[in-house]
């Protein structure tokens, strides 16, 4: 027994951590394995042909027409990934504009109908977007943006604010009023505070917001496959257009949808690595308790 | 007749319509003053110098600066200096531009002139090294003086104190304090400093409003606060070691009268009573623990049963028992009395308040005994 | 009687400079949350009101309506699918539900208290949160591809792949086990969005309490059990919430999953909406079945304000300019 104690206590000197990690980095291993083996197979399928060789040939698409069937063609890439990018940045570009100035207003600001204004951005954060679809096939054709990816925009813009208002919220209700203050005794209007004092203290939680809303921009397949026609408005629904076969399978070779799958979240992968930083560390501060 | 600088008028101030924060407040200062605002925490004294900042509008009452209406005037025209307990310093901003941030919110000021004025300033208050650093990199002192050359950059006429020493170390708070009284009396300036620590406030001011509960207790000058306080609120919260407190009751006694209490018979003079203050026979007699003498007979003197005793350095501190009153009494170093014998002990009579019990009032008549 | 002498004392020009500074308060806000206003009325408001009119009528492909008065809900009540599509919807939502908060418990007690407090391994704490943040990262569409891709038929699905490997006989996934699929499938993805939440809640647990209850003897699953997990009662019923409300509403998962199939056995009450407004464009009856959805989602708003107890998350402005 005092044998293995001085064993012990001879490890720690060098690390003092405490012994016996492994059982738990073994469970979590096995546990994470639903995630990691497909994810796995997702990236060496995209390198591999339908016989298992490892090839390139995948990656066609980004520069050769894609044949779907018979008559039907894919256009290269990289038409549908620019207008992913641009649907994107417009879709956060326009939720910052438009989220950081009201939640300034929310968590800052005295007005008539305040409360009301909390409830009711909870209250529309909670609202089903598959409740307002079939409103909304009669909107955009009554407003000629059918077939628009700028009607798309509006639609996921409008839906996406009041959560990100709410969330912004609790950043501002963090920053300290001491600057606020001293910014109106120095004469600044409180518009002109807001812009130069406020904003830049509350640059984490923008970027956070900035980030979330280019991902779901990014990502968003649904709304456009329902209101935009034709197979190549943006990447996700070039994707789809690949898995859309009548009888349940692919209408191109796996390898080349894995591939595309693969193309498609790199973006995602590189925000993400960017921004890791700021996102995991903000979304700790910003939490509410 | 000549308009004081700044004039409150039955301020009052309420967050939620219903309780107040202050109420009832009236203040007069003369320019050059300078003024502390001294209570505990939560008296309502940062509010009364937020409605004199202008950044809250008070629910009822009027200010004025030199018999100008104010309540409705922002910050920006009211010609201010303001620095925070935090320095509210703007991080992203360097020290120049933070120095710079006040004349850059006057339209029609130059780049050159912003640029000079900014030079003077630091030159003023000794930081003209320091402009290009940003404020993460300077020291708490730094961040002072950067706080109070951006108050002073538009000469103001009123530099509004709140808490400004109570984030530095004690030598630090002593230096700072010196530079800020010399700076106002060079500057001719009007301040007003908000401050829980009554050292700072009895050192830096030329007046002391006592703040509790939203009112204030006594607006004076430090010694007269010190000497004389209003009521028993005022002579508990100055001072330190705090004041002596015995309760007694009043016995006429040929012309004076005599003040029974549990350690003993006082004779007050009746002179030093204004009898029309009297609510009733009971009183509360406040003493400073240096304002007793240590006397050999019983006579006309308090008996104290000592507990122990601190020593002080320069003076002795007898923490003494009376009845169930626990007294103080100083003495001078060179004085040594048993602890296990009872102390008697005299009071100066002219360093003597004597309060009404009931209202809590300062019934002592200035004169000399 | 002050009052009335305060006010003798200000005259009219001070009165109306008083308001005015009042009416300049009122105006900042809105003026700052008009560009909020315009999309959400023009995109969620109007959409609402049309979405109750449209209830009533029998519009079809052609944008065209007649009010054909309650029709619509009279025929909602009596679909014979009903009472199946809505058990469906209810286990979707139970079974998520529970298995996605449970799921990121478990995962986030390992990464975060045992790795990182326990084992102070932080780098392998991070790097597991991170793997397990994948799923919510990637857009629906790929999460959902790949998971037919793992079960597809045996040409290229991978499981079907690895059973004839081990000489078992090739399984028809999506046809007989679409239901759990999809059960799986959204809970990992539900899961993997609350790891941040949750793990961020175990960070805030001061070091502390952890260190004295060691002192005292306790165990660390005891911490876990006795001081951890009470801290996760908030984020918890947070998550559980809006789990709840996100599962009932899904059709995206549904649609690039499974598609409702095989036969109509994955077909949840979103999900019937979007079959009826984007497959058999019956936009009438869509949007007369959309109100009972609106219906339930307002009512759990309302049970979200009563928890988290919005008026006290408005904080009073400490200025009045």
């Amino acid at each position: 027994m005092s044998d293995s104690k001085t064993l012990r206590l001879g490890r720690m000197r060098d690390d003092d951590r405490p012994y016996g990690v492994w059982k738990f980095l073994l469970v979590i291993l096995v546990f994470s394995a639903v995630i990691l083996v497909p994810y796995g197979w997702l990236i060496t399928s995209a390198f591999r042909d339908t016989s298992g060789a490892w090839t390139l040939s995948n990656w066609s698409f980004l520069v050769k027409e894609t044949q779907l069937r018979r008559g039907i063609h894919l256009p290269p890439a990289i038409k549908p990934l620019m207008s992913s990018f641009s649907f994107a940045i417009i879709m956060a570009a326009s939720v910052v504009t438009i989220t950081v100035p009201a939640a300034y207003a929310l968590s800052r600001t005295e007005f008539q109908g305040r409360r009301l204004m909390a409830k009711l951005l909870i209250v529309l954060d909670a609202f089903p977007q598959v409740a307002l679809l079939t409103s909304f096939i009669m909107l955009l054709s009554k407003m000629h943006l059918v077939n628009k990816l700028i009607g798309v925009v509006f639609l996921k813009v409008a839906m996406y604010l009041p959560g990100s208002i709410w969330l912004m919220k609790g950043f501002f209700d963090h920053i300290s009023w001491d600057i606020e203050w001293a910014s109106i005794v120095d004469g600044a209007s409180r518009f002109k505070t807001f812009l130069r004092i406020i904003v830049p203290a509350a640059k984490p939680g923008i970027s956070v917001i900035l980030v979330n809303s280019f991902l779901s921009g990014w990502g968003e397949y649904i709304l456009i496959n329902l209101f935009i026609s034709g197979h190549s408005a943006t990447m996700s629904s070039f994707i789809g257009a690949m898995m859309d076969g009548e009888d349940g399978r692919y209408l191109v070779p796996p390898g080349v949808l894995a591939a595309a799958c693969f193309f498609y979240i790199i973006p995602v992968i590189i925000t993400f690595a960017v921004s890791q930083k700021t996102l995991l560390q903000v979304r700790q501060g910003g939490s509410k308790q | 007749m000549s308009e004081p600088m700044i004039r409150l008028e039955n301020i009052g101030k309420s967050y939620d319509g219903r309780t107040y924060a202050v109420r009832g407040m009236d203040l007069t200062i003369e320019k050059g003053d300078f003024v502390a605002l001294l209570g505990p925490s939560g008296c309502g004294k940062s509010t009364t110098l937020m409605m004199l900042c202008g950044l809250y509008r008070p629910t009822e009452g009027s200010i004025y600066f030199n018999g100008r209406y104010v309540n409705n005037i922002l910050p920006k025209d009211r010609n201010i200096g303001m620095v925070f307990q935090s320095y509210a310093l703007y991080p992203n901003m360097n020290v120049f531009e933070n120095i710079a941030f006040p004349l850059k919110q006057l339209k029609h000021l130059s780049k050159r002139e912003i640029r000079k004025r900014v030079q003077e300033v630091a030159n003023t208050v000794k930081i003209p090294e320091l402009l290009h650093r940003m404020p993460s990199q300077l020291s708490g002192g730094q961040q002072q003086r950067v706080a109070m050359c951006r108050a002073l950059v538009k000469d103001p006429d009123i530099l509004l104190l709140d808490e400004p020493m109570s984030n530095l170390d004690a030598r630090l708070k002593l230096e700072i304090r010196d530079e800020i009284k010399k700076l106002q009396e060079r500057l001719a300036l009007t301040a007003i400093i908000v401050t829980h620590d009554q050292e700072e406030a009895m050192a830096i001011s030329s007046h002391i409003a006592v703040i509790d509960q939203g009112s204030i207790q006594q607006y004076a000058a430090p010694d007269v606060l010190y000497n004389r306080p209003k009521n028993l609120f005022v002579a508990s919260f100055i001072g330190t070691p705090p004041m002596n407190f015995i309760t007694g009751t009043l016995e006429p006694m040929g012309e004076d009268f005599v003040c029974i209490t549990a350690g003993g018979n006082i004779t007050i003079p009746a002179a030093l009573i204004d009898c029309d203050l009297l609510t009733s026979r009971s009183v509360v007699l406040g003493i400073r623990p240096h304002n007793f003498k240590v006397v050999q007979s019983r006579e006309n003197a308090l008996t104290l049963s000592v507990d122990y005793i601190e020593h002080l350095g320069k003076e002795n501190l007898y923490r003494c028992q009376m009845a169930e009153t626990s007294i103080r009494v100083i003495t001078a170093i060179d004085e040594r009395y048993p602890t296990d014998e009872p102390l008697s002990v005299q009071i100066d009579l002219k360093m003597l308040n004597i309060f009404d019990e009931g209202s809590g009032d300062n019934i002592t008549c200035d004169v000399v005994v | 009687m002050d009052q009335s002498a305060d006010l003798l004392l200000k005259d009219r020009a001070t009165l109306t400079a008083d308001r005015k500074a009042i009416k300049r308060k009122q105006r900042f806000p809105f003026l700052m949350m008009l560009p909020f206003f315009v999309p959400v009325i023009v995109f969620v408001v109007v959409p609402i009101i049309l979405m109750l009119v449209m209830s009533f009528t029998d519009m079809k492909f052609t944008l065209k309506w007649n009010f054909i008065g309650f029709d619509n809900y009279r025929r909602i009540f009596g679909y014979p699918d009903m009472s199946k599509i809505l058990a469906r919807t209810l286990l979707l939502v139970v079974g998520n539900t529970t298995l996605s908060v449970l799921g990121s418990i478990f995962v986030v007690v390992i990464t975060t208290y045992y790795l990182d407090i326990v084992y102070r391994r932080k780098n392998l704490g991070l790097l597991f949160r991170i793997i397990w943040l994948i799923p919510n990262l990637t857009p629906t569409i790929v999460f959902m591809f790949i998971w037919r891709f793992m079960f597809g038929p045996e040409g290229y699905g991978m499981i079907n792949k690895m059973l004839a490997a081990i000489g078992l006989p090739a399984m028809n996934w999506f046809t007989n086990w679409s239901m759990q699929l999809l059960l799986a499938s959204m809970s990992l993805s539900s899961a993997s969005g609350s790891i941040i939440l949750f793990s961020s809640a175990i960070r805030q647990i001061p070091e502390s309490i952890v260190q004295s209850a060691k002192v005292d003897g306790a165990g660390n699953f005891y911490i876990c059990r006795r001081i951890v997990l009470p801290y996760l009662r908030w984020p918890i019923t947070q998550k559980t919430l809006w789990s709840i409300l996100g599962n009932f509403t899904a059709y995206e998962s549904i649609r690039l999953l499974t598609g409702g199939g095989p036969m109509g056995s994955t077909v949840t009450y979103a999900y019937y909406i979007y079959q009826n407004a984007y497959q058999y464009h019956t936009y009438g009856y869509g949007a007369a079945l959309s109100v009972f959805m609106v219906l339930m989602s307002i009512t759990m708003g309302l049970i979200m304000l009563r928890v988290f107890q919005v008026d006290k998350q408005l904080r009073v402005p400490r200025m009045d300019i």
